[in-house]
């Protein structure tokens, strides 16, 4: 798996993470979304256009900048927004994922609670 | 349930790899499942659901099963004419996967990561899913695609 990150300027700063490669390890996904967090990042557009799969732990890796990105968002309001389709991550979300990755993404739920764009330009426009 | 089958016994039939029980190994395992599918000319989108299972049985069998202590993984591949076999034996203490029961879903962001998510997948990616221990003890999870077309070695 390679990472690549871009940053972009949309109605705020955007960190793209271009993954290339299957994801069979969360590790590296969490370092790199922790270093640029670290460094200021507080909207990630993670893109797997170009994730032939991912494994679970792809899925713990998303959980893991979920987690770092939100904002005040926990405990039942949160679960019940995502019960009810009304919470989505402001501050995290996925552009492109296909085939298997897309299967998995879905199997876990998290496309209740993370968008999933296919336009790159429209999902860095998306942060507000 | 598909029947458990055997390993051909042509060596030229199947391939197969032999890991350690490390995480760091399973970067070799992704060379190797990316090596197969070229080799047997299979689309890796299409086999990329069965990718994913044979490394969560793996990962299983390194984390939840030898949990730090020295041990290999064996896992073999081959096509029975219906489909893709997928063969991951290891001398870890003894594990059922097919016992785990599914997750609560859909997964809580709030929380972490609920215990199962693997094996779950391993059940929407593959037609047939068993386990066995083997007359030496090992454990042995068989697991089945049928339907990936593909240009097979021996006969390519």
């Amino acid at each position: 798996m390679k990472i690549n990150v871009v940053h972009e300027e949309g109605h705020v700063p955007v960190t793209v993470l271009q993954v290339t490669g299957p994801i069979t390890s969360n590790e590296e996904l969490e370092a790199q979304a922790q270093a640029e967090y670290t460094a200021g990042a507080r909207n990630i557009l993670v893109d797997l256009a170009d994730v032939p799969y991912m494994a679970s732990a792809g899925l713990r890796a998303l959980h893991f900048i979920f987690n770092l990105l939100k904002e005040g968002d926990s405990g039942s309001t949160l679960t019940k927004g995502i019960a009810a389709g009304t919470y989505h991550s402001a501050h995290l979300k996925l552009l492109r994922p296909k085939g298997p990755t897309l299967e998995a993404i879905k199997v876990a739920g998290y496309d209740m609670f993370l968008e999933i764009y296919q336009d790159r330009n429209k999902a860095i426009e998306s942060f507000t | 349930m598909h029947d458990v089958m055997e390993a051909p016994d042509a060596e030229d039939k199947f391939d197969r790899l032999r890991i350690s029980a490390d995480r760091r190994e399973l970067s070799r395992l992704e060379q190797f499942l990316e090596h197969f599918a070229l080799a047997h000319n299979v689309d890796i989108e299409k086999a990329g659901g069965f990718f994913v299972a044979v490394h969560e049985i793996v990962t299983n069998a390194i984390v939840h099963g030898y949990r730090g202590e020295p041990g290999n993984i064996d896992i073999s591949l081959w096509w029975d004419g219906t489909g893709l076999v997928a063969r991951v034996r290891d001398a870890a203490p003894h594990f059922d996967p097919t016992l785990v029961p599914p997750p609560e879903l859909p997964v809580s962001p709030d929380q972490t990561l609920p215990g199962g998510m693997g094996i779950h997948m391993v059940r929407q990616f593959v037609d047939a899913m068993s386990y066995r221990t083997t007359p030496d003890g090992q454990n042995e999870v068989l697991l089945v695609k049928y339907g990936l077309v593909h240009t097979a070695k021996a006969q390519a």
